[in-house]
């Protein structure tokens, strides 16, 4: 393409690129918004934590063992498990696990779709295509199942009258609670709803973005692209729904109770 | 008596039998072995100042929190033998607080299409409007603009779509002021009178004893007491 050589980026460029953190942390100065520290070690992290990915990548897309690649996938997940249990007001049992749970859910079913019916990899699972795409899947998953849960705790906390109004009434659990998993369920999936309709015109995706400097062909690069939209979305999708059900589980027992003990205890602040 | 469920075990049973009933945790508990027999249906009154246990006792019986020990049966049956949301349809409770789903007073009394059953039909809805006194033409009225003692009503008239035995009211009057308090309770012993169904109303206000009339129990520290005037004199320092 044109003679561009992706490679031209260095460490210099990217130390030179952190200047435009420091805007950022200058705003954050102006109007006191206290978030410099976070921003600060968000930015750190961000660049350890890719750097760490790159290495680990340049090891994984050298190999074609299978467990190299569910081993990877499963620390991921592991890990996800552990920021969207730091994003809850609530401290709900079991959360880590819940997490944990429709991240794999959702993962597994959209690449078990991509790897086994849409794509047609040699080996079937090349890591060169799985891992990027995994990544996102699960990246979307946490954000939104996470979100949800955050959502759908302060609507029951908020709502518990309403909700045992509709049990006293003779309600299952389920019905007691349905119209609140539909308000959370779609406020959480609201992002991924904008983003298929406003990418191409408002943005340019990361990936995209991201493949196109790597010196893909454009039309290749959309036809990924697209892929990955519809795999956000059922990504999200399955995600959300699979946390609002746990969630249900949680916040209503089997003898159609709400835990009022679990929306008692003071929020926390959220992270 | 409504409800398949129900109608086997009636012969006689007494409508509420509660023997040894205790809440809340050993060390500190809410409701220390409650007896209380109802034989046929009727008015009974719990009378008990601020936190003596009354909101515990009825959430009990609706089965929205569970006992630690002892016996609930209701016309002869116990109340875990029971699914938990049919118990509620013979069991209605009344919050504290008017609580109601946003919308109109028609959608309020429909609720129950929302559980995948049938819609409740314009007479029946006429029905439940007419026992708690309030005029058909609110039917189509948003709940919000409704004042509290209407609001009140329609929670009355929704607690009776199952046509429970039992009616559990958790200080129906707490809300209102002087005037609409009385007429609330007028309304609720006519209610009473027409379905001849039982009423377990829990207050704080000896005055809604009087007024409802029925059988009084009295409420002090999570045990039933026989001395009125401790309840009384609890009721009154709590002022």
């Amino acid at each position: 393409m044109n003679g561009f050589d992706p490679a031209i980026i260095t460490w210099t460029d990217l130390a030179l690129a952190f200047l435009l953190i420091l805007i950022s942390l200058g705003v954050s100065s102006l109007f006191k918004l206290k978030i410099a520290g976070p921003m600060f070690t968000g930015a750190f992290r961000s660049f350890l934590q890719l750097t760490l990915l790159g290495y680990v990548l340049q090891f994984i897309f050298g190999i074609d063992r299978f467990w190299h690649f569910l081993l990877l996938l499963s620390a991921i997940i592991l890990f996800a498990g552990y920021e969207g249990s730091r994003r809850q007001l609530l401290k709900i049992p079991g959360y880590y696990w819940m997490q944990v749970s429709v991240i794999a859910f959702s993962t597994t079913v959209v690449m078990g779709l991509i790897l086994g019916l849409i794509l047609d990899l040699e080996p079937w699972f090349n890591p060169v295509v799985s891992i990027p795409l995994a990544g996102m899947t699960m990246g979307q998953s946490l954000n939104s199942s996470s979100m949800l849960a955050k959502t759908l705790g302060t609507q029951i906390q908020a709502r518990q009258q309403e909700i045992e109004l509709r049990l006293s009434l003779g309600a299952t659990r389920w019905q007691a609670v349905l119209p609140l998993l539909r308000d959370s369920v779609h406020t959480a999936l609201i992002p991924s709803l904008n983003s298929l309709n406003t990418v191409g015109i408002v943005s340019i995706p990361g990936v995209l973005a991201g493949a196109l400097i790597g010196g893909m062909q454009p039309m290749v690069a959309i036809k990924y692209q697209i892929m990955v939209m519809y795999l956000w979305v059922s990504g999200t999708t399955l995600a959300c729904a699979g946390m609002a059900l746990i969630l249900a589980r949680t916040f209503l027992n089997t003898e159609h109770q709400l835990r009022r003990d679990l929306l008692r205890q003071s929020p926390g602040t959220s992270k | 008596m409504s409800g398949a469920g129900m109608s086997s075990a009636v012969n006689g049973d007494p409508v509420l039998e509660i023997r040894g009933l205790c809440a809340g945790p050993e060390e500190a508990p809410i409701l220390r072995s409650l007896d209380l027999i109802l034989d046929r249906p009727g008015i009974c009154v719990i009378l008990g100042g601020s936190g003596s246990g009354k909101t515990t006792f009825l959430r009990l019986l609706n089965r929205l929190d569970e006992y630690r020990q002892g016996e609930i049966r209701i016309l002869g049956k116990d109340i875990r033998e029971f699914p938990v949301p049919e118990l509620r349809r013979h069991v209605a409770m009344v919050f504290q607080n008017p609580v109601y789903f946003p919308g109109t007073v028609r959608d309020n009394l429909d609720i129950r299409r929302e559980f995948g059953e049938a819609a409740v039909t314009e007479d029946r809805m006429k029905e439940l409007l007419s026992l708690a006194r309030l005029e058909d033409s609110l039917l189509d009225r948003n709940v919000s603009v409704l004042s509290g003692g209407e609001q009140q009503r329609l929670a009355f008239a929704r607690s009776l779509l199952n046509d429970p035995e039992i009616l559990l009211l958790d200080e129906p009057t707490s809300s209102l002021d002087g005037r609409n308090r009385d007429a609330v309770l007028r309304t609720l012993r006519d209610m009473q009178s027409a379905r001849g169904n039982t009423l377990l109303m829990v207050t704080h206000r000896p005055e809604d004893v009087e007024l409802l009339g029925g059988r009084t129990v009295y409420l002090l520290d999570g045990a039933f007491v026989q001395d009125p005037e401790a309840v009384r004199q609890r009721i009154e320092a709590g002022r």
